[in-house]
Parts: C-alpha cells; structure tokens; sequence
C-alpha cells in the first residue's frame, strides 16, 4: 500500500490516488489546521509542508503547497507536515510572532500562514515572497508584516537544516528526526497514457475535478526525476518538462540569459503554486492567456514531445492548434523544453502582464518581446508574443517583422502599434472588452519598446 | 497546557464549525438550485439524483414540517422555493448523501421543468417598474427647494457603486445533530444565533427550547453571516429532522459565491448647491438600492444609507430619497458599513465634482464644510462636539497634508509614466442598531469554586476581538488576572433572544451587560469581604486579583470564593443590558438613533501607471476616534482590516454577471481580492477622548473605517486626472484596471 511520512510517523494511503490530499488530511486522518477555503489554490489556507528529497541531494527539500491541489498519489513516499505537525508545547517562532504583532483575527487563514513563514524560513526565502499567496480578509496585512518584520529581525536567516530548524523551534525534534526517513525518488517513464490522466504539478486538474467519484490511475510526472532537469546543451538551454516555475525561475542560468525574468515570474501565480506547477503543464494546458507560454514563444523555445513511437521536436509556436488544443498526439507527452540562449545577453527580453491584480491573477494580456542586436539605433531581430487575444498564446509575426532594421525612433513605435492593432482581434470577457486588449496590447508594445531602448519617450510612442 | 484564543487559531487547534468532529453517521447536504433568474416550475425529478451513489434523500419544500418562510425583517422568504423561483441559485431541494461528494454531485442531478418569466437585473429598470420592496424613503432637513436660488454653484451628477463579495475565508457552514427528545443540537456559524434559533424553530415546528444553537467562532463574517447563514442552518436542520441523522452543510467556495448575497450596488444622482463662499447649501439625492430578488436586511441598510448620506458634513438644507429595488439577483444583504459608505460615496463624488468646477482643491471645501457642534443631522441629533473638524485638523497637521500635497503636485510635474493622486476622506459614523429594539443584550456569568469565570454572551467572535474586549470588561471590572476569566461560546441555552452581532455594536451591547452580571455578583461579595477585612462596604476595592482596603489588608479573589461558597452567597448573575435614551420615529425620521457617532478622517495616496491603466494605493494615513482605548492593538486591527477591505471594494473587486443573471466571478481565480503586496502602508493615530457613551468609554471600531477606503477610488481618479482632464459626471466603482485604462485613453 502506498504510504506517506505524515508530521512524524509513516502512514498508508488506504484512498485511491486521486483522492484530495486536503480531504485526507481531514477527513480521513482528523488533522483540520488545513482549512478549506477556495478549493483552487487562490488563497493558501490548506498550505501544507512537502518534503522529498530531489535528485542529487541527500536531505529533503520542503515546499508550502496547497492541499487542496494535490492529490495524495502526488505525496506518496513523501513527507507531510500539517501545521498541527510544526506544534511543539510552546508556541514557535512564527506562531508568536503573528499572536504578538495582531497578526491572527478571524484565525482561519492563519495556519496556512504559519506553514508559508515556516517554509520560507527553512529555505531561506524572503518572508514577503514566500506569504504573497496567503489570502487574509480580516487584518488589512498590517499585522502580518509586523510579524514578518519581527521574524525577520529576531531569527537567524537560513536556510536550515531540519535539525537546524528544530533546534530553532521551528518544528518539533521528531517532526526533524521523520524527514530523515525520506529516500530518494526513482522511476522513470514506462508507459504513455491518454493527456487525460497525467498530472505533472497537480496545478489545475483538481481545480477541473471538483468534488470528483475518485479512482481514476494518473501518470504523476512529478516522481521522474529524469523530466526535472535543467541542464546545459550546446544551443541553449534543456528544460525538463516538469521543471517547476519556481525552479526555472530560481535557476542561475535563466537570471544570468535575462536578467528580468526572475524578477518578472514572480507574477505569474501565488508561491505554492509555483512550487508545484510545471513548464510543460502551463504549456500543455494551452490556456490563451499561460503567463509561461507567452515568455517561451519570445523566447523561441522547442519543445521535445515523446510518445510509443520515439521523439520529435517541435517549435513551440506550432505546438498549438486552437483554444485548449494542442499538436500532442494522443499518448504523446511533452518532455522537455529547449531555449536558445541569450548570446550573453545579447538577445534582451522583456515581458509584461496586466490583470486585475498585479499578483496572483490570470491576465487580461500578457505580452514579451524579445530584441536581438541590431545597427546603431536600429531595432534588430525581434520576436513579439502575447496572450488573451486570441484562442492561443500567440507569435505576432507581423508587427515584429516590420519593426526589424527600423530607427528606434517614437514614429517607428507609432507605426508599429498602429500595425499590432490589426494584427490582433480580441474577444470581449470577463478580463476586458475586445477593444480594451486591443488598445492594451499597443500600450504594451511601448512599454517593452520603452524599457528596452531608454532613449524612448512613452508618451511620445502612444498610438 | 492551556492557551490563548489567538494561539489556538495560530496553532491550527481551533475549531471552526467545520472542523468538529462528526457523530457517528452523520450525512451531508447540498441544495439543488435553480438556473433561472426568474421562473415557473413543476416536476422536480429526483430520480436521478437518487441513481447518484451515496445519495440517501432528496427533500423539497413538501417536507418541511414547519413553516416555509425564513423571512426576519418582512415575512415570504421561503427555504425551498415552491412554484417560482427568483434568481439563479434560490434552493428548490435539498440532497442528503452520505458524504460532501456525492451530495453536491447528486444535487446536479436533479432537474425541474422551468418555465422563465421576464427578469430585472438593473436597478433603475427595476424601479421604473415599480418592483420596489417597500415604498421610498425621504430624509430631510430645511428647505431644500428654496435654497437652490441662494446658491452660485450647482453641480449634478450620477454615481453607478459596484457590489462586493464578502470573502469571509470560512464558508457557509452547518452541523445539525438530532436529540433524543425531538429537539436539535445547532452548530451554525452565524453572526445571528437567535435568527438561526427562531428560524430552525420555525421550519421545524418545534418550540424554541427544543432547539439550542451554537456558535464557537467564526471564520470572519463581515454581515455575509448575519442574515445569510440562516438558510444553510435551517436546511442541515431540515435534513436532521427528516432522517433522524446528524446532518453537516458546508458550502464550497463557488456555491457560497453563487448562492448567497453580497454588498448592495447603489445608482445615484445627486444635486449640490453652494454659495459664493464655497458653503453647502443644498443637496439633493435620489438612491437607488439593489437588493436583489428578496427584503432580506434590504430596508434596514436603505435607512442606514438615509442617516448617513450627508456624513461629516454641515448640510442646512437636504433632501435625500432612497428606493430598495428588488431585482433577480441572490438576496443582497448586510456588508460592514451597511449602507452607510453607498451615500457617503455620492456625496464624496458631489464635493469634488464641485471641487473641480470652483478650480479649488477638494481639501478646501471638505474642511470648510465639515460639521461643527450643535449642526442638524437630517434625522433629529445634533453633532455633539467639533471632533470632526479636530480629527481633519489632527490628520492634517500630524501627516502634512500639504506637504503630501505638494509632493504629489511635484511628483507629477516631472513627466513619467506614472501620476500620482490624493484624497483625504471623513467620516462620521452612528453607533446602535437603527432598528431600536436589537439595541440589548444579555449575559450570564458564573464564578467557580476555584475563582475561575466564565462569562457567556451573545457576541459572536469573528476576528474583531469581541471576546477579548469582553475578557478585558469583566477582569478590570471584578478586579481579577484576565487569566481567571474565560469567554464561552455563544449558546442560546444560556443566553436568550440576542441581538446579532453586527452593527459594530457587538463589544458596546455585550460588553456592558458582561459588566452588569460582574457588578452584580460583587455586589454580593462585598458585604462579605467587609466582614473578612473588618472595613466598611464601601471601602473594600475589588482589584489586582484580591478584596482590598485602605490600610493594605487583602483576602485573595480564590479565598473569597471560597469563603464566599461556604456562606450561600450567588457566584452566578444574568444581566441584561438595553443602551438608555434610544428612540425613533420612522414614521416622522426623528429622533435619537444612536447613543454616539464616531469621527476621523482619512488621507489616501495613490499611483496610476498611464501606460497600462494600472493602479496602486501607496499609503494611507488615518485619525480614527476611540473614545477611551481598551485595547489599542484590536482597534488597529480593525481600522487596517476595514481600510483593505474598503479598497478592495474601490479598486480590484468586481462582481459580474452574464445576461442571464448568472455570476462569472464565482471563484477567487475570477474575484480578486486585496493581498499582501496590493495592502499599503496604514499610518494609524487614535484619537483618545473621554467621556464617550460605549462600553467603558470606549468607541465601537468595525465598520466605520470602511469609509476611509472610499478615498482610494478618489486619489486614483485624482493621479488620473494630473494626467489629463476626464469628464467626471458620471463615476463607477470598481475602479479596475480597465476602467483606469478606458477613461485615460477614451475607449
């Protein structure tokens, strides 16, 4: 039977695989700190810790992940702390902090909180980053950064070992002492299933399976080592398909090609989520609008896509066919990711996304450009992709080829955004009237045209 | 190892209704809606649900054994719907399954003939044909009439305010456990555990002594758990009853979005008349209210909008009018501020629209006008003192706002991308229910034979603190640790007929009659601790956990309980509490509504990307009126909670729906509330005062600061306007990053 080390002893997963890791916690084992609230990882009220031990490294590494995302086929052979799991007699550190600086009202949000500081800490995360997701409608976040702030200034800065961490009082010594119980992972691809049933970061498929009957077999992409690569090739990078955001965006190399891009991808979702969801799972899923996707078609990123009968490569930019739709064939898998590098920095990208809420949100558009080297005061190469004004995330061939060899000048800008204009027809929405995107969008254009080549005005670049 | 309340919510260990653990067979429901904004229908088909594995029952409104209306303030709410539906979402059956899974898969299964009728949805449709859920409204003072041929300046416009989701992070959620004698055991998470207790009586046909409610704590509220948790109470109750099992009904967060009722949208047009000096005049308001397909708390909230529509301003003559429309939408019902921050908001569109016709800042004609002692509110008070002006004085000086004025004015002056913006915001906000007779409370305290007490009451903690305040009461009245002192949950099997917890009048009503029981029970003490002190009565001081006098002489608080036991005395008292000197006459609107109004002001700065129609609120400065402060760390919690969420509900909080009347924005993927990054820095002084009327001087906190996020709509359209003049006859909130883009660059 499979099992999983929960807080401090090893416990069977007598549940099917697709089972809510949420559900099971309360249901089924009683543990009611994680608490139901969104059901979509919105708002990081079940977050609990996930820790494994990740290939080439000997102690587990801990993730704030929602609950009530995962599946507990996901978790299995893993270690789960709950927030009743970091109790010791004493309150910890984080737990005081938030009681003594007002950072607890209503108190439903806080255990979620108290496991995103807790997992923060133990990375050695900013605080600020690692709380972003944690939705709290009672205290206005005033005490919560004053516990952020007191946590801060008064703890050493890690990260820690889990012993470390105990020693701290961060987590009880047995909670410490269950995480060496953890071995590594293995497996490796064996079978090619129907799309439907393969998780990778087990991102959306709960979202989509509301309230499911349980029991269907998924291929979790999550427990290959093999997909989670990133690794130097010859023309660029490789990226295992089940690279997390986070670990793509953590990567030294992704900062030292595009210096803004880390900076950037802290928009896209909420920490746990990032923790968890996938390249080739914000590329699979194929929404309009994929923050990812739109960053990788400027990058003029290939895809590896394997299935029974071998491999094959394919750009990124014909990988999709039409809303939610994609070139897999059926049992295919997309298993890694190529990105040609930026010629140190030669090749300059700049991306933008404007929704709702400048965090944690879907789109209305997003957009990225990416601008090769060109003549003095000449724009180069470029490639220009945007999201949410079509049915796919799209290249913008058009606009971008017109722009290549042009004066970097306000006129040329015009020009071009007049042309992007007709270049794109967007739906209206619920992210914005058709007209809205259009308009955006050329605002866009100009702000990736203004940040790249300083010597632009914006208000004279404005359609 | 015992700990706080606040350590137990840090822990994890607090239970929250739907953590309890379950009885033994306990079954779960779910209700079947209808996906009719407004219909007909016959033949409800269960078969199919009943075919849904787990399903055990299908329930309509046939099996109600009771009455079929839920209605508190007007009669003709039904639980089930029989017939007719009126919005999309109004329950018409109820599966019972024997988990959350099946039952919610079983309840859409089931299916209905419907037949659709003509559905309103916009307000100002609505009235036009009469669909009102009582007739208007009219609160006014002076001779409005007369005084627009003194004014030089007259300005009219219209304001369209959007509706906002409570988001209150726990959902709706019941636990009904049948008891041997034909009564039950309600665990509600209700801000209202009378209005559960009579309407689950009701339904049931059961007298109220067989029905006891519960309610431990809430995952917030914020009014969505005033009126609008009954149903979810009455329905686990029904199924109970019916099956003679325990019956859990917990919401999803897409079904609570879907199903329940959220902050009433208002349409306005105003009218502002001033004289050459720059004085109000004259103001003239029409209201309308959208309070979706039932009365619900609808009334109450329109007449909360009536007393507060001149705010913290002096306004000799005034004629406001409001309409409560009934449209096809779920029941809109109670959202802190109640109405209040709707009118103040038309008022505050007003001012500047003036602000901008006279070419002065709107700063200017706030101050000149704010209301000084001895003004008339419409509605028979008098302002009582000039704290209105004190406050914006104190703001004034203590943040610079001219200084901040002048930096934003800088700011703007140098030609980025971004502009930047300011408001400053009033507030004067009347403290009681307006409804006069909720305006009591009851409390039962009881002391241990050890000295520990136990005070119950019927305030409902929601993360205000409510319970803490009480704690506080009651130590420093006894004169014990606040460690001997324990705040029991809410039972209606130890306090009776209690008012909600609302109106931010929970610590002034509850707290008080907590006092009264306290005072009560030391009154029998202290014949007793005379005697053991050798002093008279009245020299004896009940503080620093002993019976002391003069001379030093202490018997510790256990020894006198003790004592106390042996000689017969009571260490129990139930005291009721009703705020003196409270009347009104709504057939004449006057009258004395409120024991006090609370003041402040409020100072917001906000930032506009013009390039991507973007904005943020980059910091807000706050004096806010406490009275005297009994605990200042839970009066700044409030105000920064109450200004977040006033924001939210300014800026990035939109509700949608399609033209059938269904909701788009029905997960917290699709309505985004504030987080951590969007909350600005809150700068907060109190303003302390004696002599205030709530409990030990105090001032109630909830709701009042909600206002000062009005201001951030303002400062954005301000940083919008350093951009470029925009018409500003019409405003409507939210203002979302497309409304800030489409208004910049004319779409």
């Amino acid at each position: 039977m499979p099992r999983l080390m929960l807080n401090s002893r090893w416990v069977d997963l007598p549940v099917a695989a697709d089972t809510s890791l949420l559900d099971f916690l309360r249901q089924d084992r009683g543990l009611t700190a994680a608490k139901p609230a969104c059901g979509s990882g919105d708002c990081s009220a079940c977050l609990v810790l996930v820790g494994e031990i990740e290939a080439g490294h000997a102690t587990p590494h801990y993730r704030a992940l929602s609950s009530c995302l995962l599946t507990t086929g996901q978790v299995a052979d893993c270690h789960v702390i709950t927030a009743e799991g970091l109790n010791g007699e004493r309150l910890t550190p984080v737990q005081q902090a938030l009681v003594d600086q007002d950072g607890v009202q209503c108190g439903y949000c806080s255990p979620g909180l108290v496991v995103a500081l807790t997992g923060a800490l133990l990375n050695g995360q900013p605080l600020g980053d690692a709380a972003g997701g944690n939705l709290c409608r009672c205290t206005g976040y005033g005490g919560i950064r004053r516990a952020m702030a007191t946590l801060h200034n008064h703890l050493p800065s890690g990260p820690f070992s889990l012993d470390q961490a105990a020693d701290l009082g961060l987590l009880p010594p047995t909670v410490a002492q269950a995480g060496h119980a953890l071995r590594a992972p293995y497996g490796e691809l064996l079978h090619f299933p129907d799309r439907e049933a393969v998780i990778a970061g087990d991102t959306d498929w709960s979202v989509q399976h509301p309230h499911r009957v349980g029991g269907q077999s998924l291929l979790q992409l999550h427990h290959l080592p093999g997909l989670r690569r990133i690794e130097a090739a010859a023309d660029g990078l490789r990226l295992g398909a089940a690279v997390t955001i986070e670990e793509f965006q953590r990567h030294p190399a992704i900062a030292a090609n595009w210096p803004d891009l880390p900076h950037f991808l802290s928009f896209f979702a909420s920490p746990a989520v990032r923790a968890s969801a996938t390249l080739g799972g914000n590329l699979v899923n194929a929404s309009p609008v994929a923050d990812m996707a739109v960053i990788l078609l400027a990058l003029g990123a290939e895809l590896t896509l394997a299935g029974p009968q071998g491999e094959r490569r394919l750009p990124l930019a014909d990988f999709y066919l039409g809303f939610h739709r994609t070139g897999l064939h059926k049992h295919e898998l997309v298993t890694a990711i190529h990105l040609p590098h930026s010629h140190n920095g030669a090749w300059r990208l700049h991306a933008e996304k404007v929704a709702r809420r400048e965090h944690d949100d879907i789109a209305s558009i997003n957009s990225a450009l990416l601008l090769g080297p060109g003549e003095a005061g000449h724009f180069g190469a470029v490639r220009l992709s945007a999201g949410g004004v079509g049915p796919v995330p799209m290249l913008l061939p058009k606009t971008a080829e017109f722009l290549v060899g042009k004066p970097i000048t306000p006129a040329t800008v015009r020009a071009a955004s007049q042309l992007l204009g007709s270049e794109v027809a967007p739906h209206s929405g619920p992210r914005g009237s058709g007209a809205y995107k259009r308009r955006l969008l050329q605002h866009l254009l100009v702000g990736h045209l203004t940040a790249l080549c300083p010597q632009l005005h914006f208000a004279d670049c404005l359609p | 190892m015992t700990y706080s309340p606040l350590a137990l919510l840090a822990r994890g260990e607090a239970r929250f209704t739907g953590d309890l653990p379950l009885p033994p067979g306990t079954l779960h429901a779910m209700v079947a809606v209808s996906p009719q904004a407004h219909a007909r229908f016959s033949r409800i088909d269960h078969s199919a649900a009943l075919a849904e594995p787990g399903v055990v029952a299908v329930l309509t409104a046939a099996d109600i054994p009771g009455t079929n209306d839920i209605g508190n303030l007007f009669r003709g709410e039904p639980l089930l719907a029989v017939e007719e539906v009126h919005c999309v979402g109004e329950p018409y059956a109820l599966v019972v399954a024997d988990s959350a899974d099946a039952a919610w898969r079983g309840a859409r299964k089931l299916s209905a003939d419907w037949q659709p009728l003509p559905a309103f949805f916009d307000v100002r449709a609505a009235y036009a044909a009469d669909q009102l859920i009582q007739p208007p409204r009219t609160f006014a003072l002076g001779d409005v009439d007369a005084a627009w041929a003194d004014c030089t300046t007259i300005v009219s416009g219209r304001v369209e305010l959007g509706s906002a989701e409570h988001v209150y992070m726990e959902t709706q959620c019941a636990l009904a456990i049948p008891r041997d004698d034909g009564g039950l055991k309600i665990h509600a998470a209700t801000q209202s555990p009378s209005g559960v207790h009579k309407a689950v009586a009701a339904i049931s046909g059961l007298p109220m002594h067989l029905v006891d409610v519960e309610v431990e704590r809430l995952g917030g509220g914020f009014g969505g758990k005033e009126e609008q948790a009954t149903p979810w109470a009455c329905l686990a109750a029904l199924a109970a009853l019916r099956l003679r099992r325990p019956v859990r009904l917990q919401l999803d967060r897409p079904d609570d979005m879907r199903l329940t009722g959220k902050r009433h949208p208002y349409s306005a047009d105003y009218r502002l008349g001033l004289d050459a000096q720059g004085n109000f005049l004259a103001y003239e308001a029409m209201l309308y209210q959208n309070a979706g397909c039932t009365a619900d708390l609808s009334t109450a909230i329109l007449e909360r909008s009536l007393f507060h529509a001149t705010n913290a301003y002096r306004l000799p003559n005034v004629r406001v009018t409001a309409a409560s429309c009934r449209t096809n939408l779920p029941s809109n019902t109670a959202f802190r501020g109640f109405g209040a921050p709707q009118a103040m908001f038309v008022l505050e569109a007003a001012i500047r629209r003036a602000a901008r016709q006279l070419g002065i800042a709107p700063e200017n004609l706030q101050r000149q006008n704010l209301l000084r002692m001895g003004d008339a509110f419409p509605y028979g008070m008098t302002a009582a003192d000039d704290r209105a002006t004190a406050s914006w004085d104190e703001l004034s000086s203590h943040f610079d706002l001219a200084g901040r004025q002048q930096a934003v004015a800088d700011f703007n002056a140098n030609g980025s991308q971004l502009r930047k913006g300011l408001a400053v915001v009033p507030v004067c906000f009347g403290i009681s229910f307006t409804a006069t007779l909720l305006n009591q409370a009851e409390a039962l305290l009881h002391v241990y034979a050890d000295g520990s007490v136990s005070i119950t009451t019927g305030a409902v903690d929601m993360g205000q603190g409510v319970q803490q305040r009480i704690r506080r009461v009651v130590a420093l009245t006894l004169g014990v640790d606040e460690a001997r002192v324990h705040v029991a949950s809410t039972s209606t099997r130890s306090v009776a007929n209690v008012s909600p917890t609302a109106a931010s009048t929970g610590a002034d009503l509850n707290g008080e009659a907590a006092r009264q029981a306290a005072l009560r029970v030391l009154a029998g003490l202290r014949p007793l601790a005379a005697e053991l002190l050798a002093c008279p009565p009245e020299a004896v001081v009940f503080a620093d956990d002993a019976a002391t006098q003069a001379d030093g002489r202490r018997i510790a608080w256990p020894e006198l309980i003790v004592a106390a036991y042996a000689r017969r005395l009571p260490l129990s008292a139930l005291a009721h509490y009703a705020t003196p000197g409270l009347h009104f006459d709504p057939s004449a609107n006057q009258g004395r509504p409120f024991a006090y109004h609370v003041m402040g002001a409020a100072l917001v700065e906000a930032t506009v990307d013009v390039l991507r129609g973007t904005g943020r609120i980059d910091r807000v400065a706050v004096v806010h009126d406490v009275g005297r402060c009994l605990d200042p760390a839970l009066d700044r919690g409030q105000i920064e909670g109450a200004v977040v969420q006033g924001i939210g509900w300014m800026t990035c909080e939109e509700i949608l729906h399609d033209a059938q009347g269904r909701l788009l924005t029905d997960t917290l993927a699709s309505y985004k509330i504030p987080d951590l990054y969007d909350a600005p820095a809150i700068d907060i002084r109190l303003r302390q005062d004696a002599g205030a009327a709530g409990l030990l001087g105090s001032k109630a906190v909830g709701e009042p600061p909600l206002v000062y996020g009005l201001g951030a709509y303002f400062a954005l359209r301000a940083a919008m306007t350093a951009w470029r003049p925009l018409p500003d006859e019409v405003q409507q909130t939210p203002l979302t990053a497309e409304r800030i883009f489409t208004q910049l660059h004319d779409l």
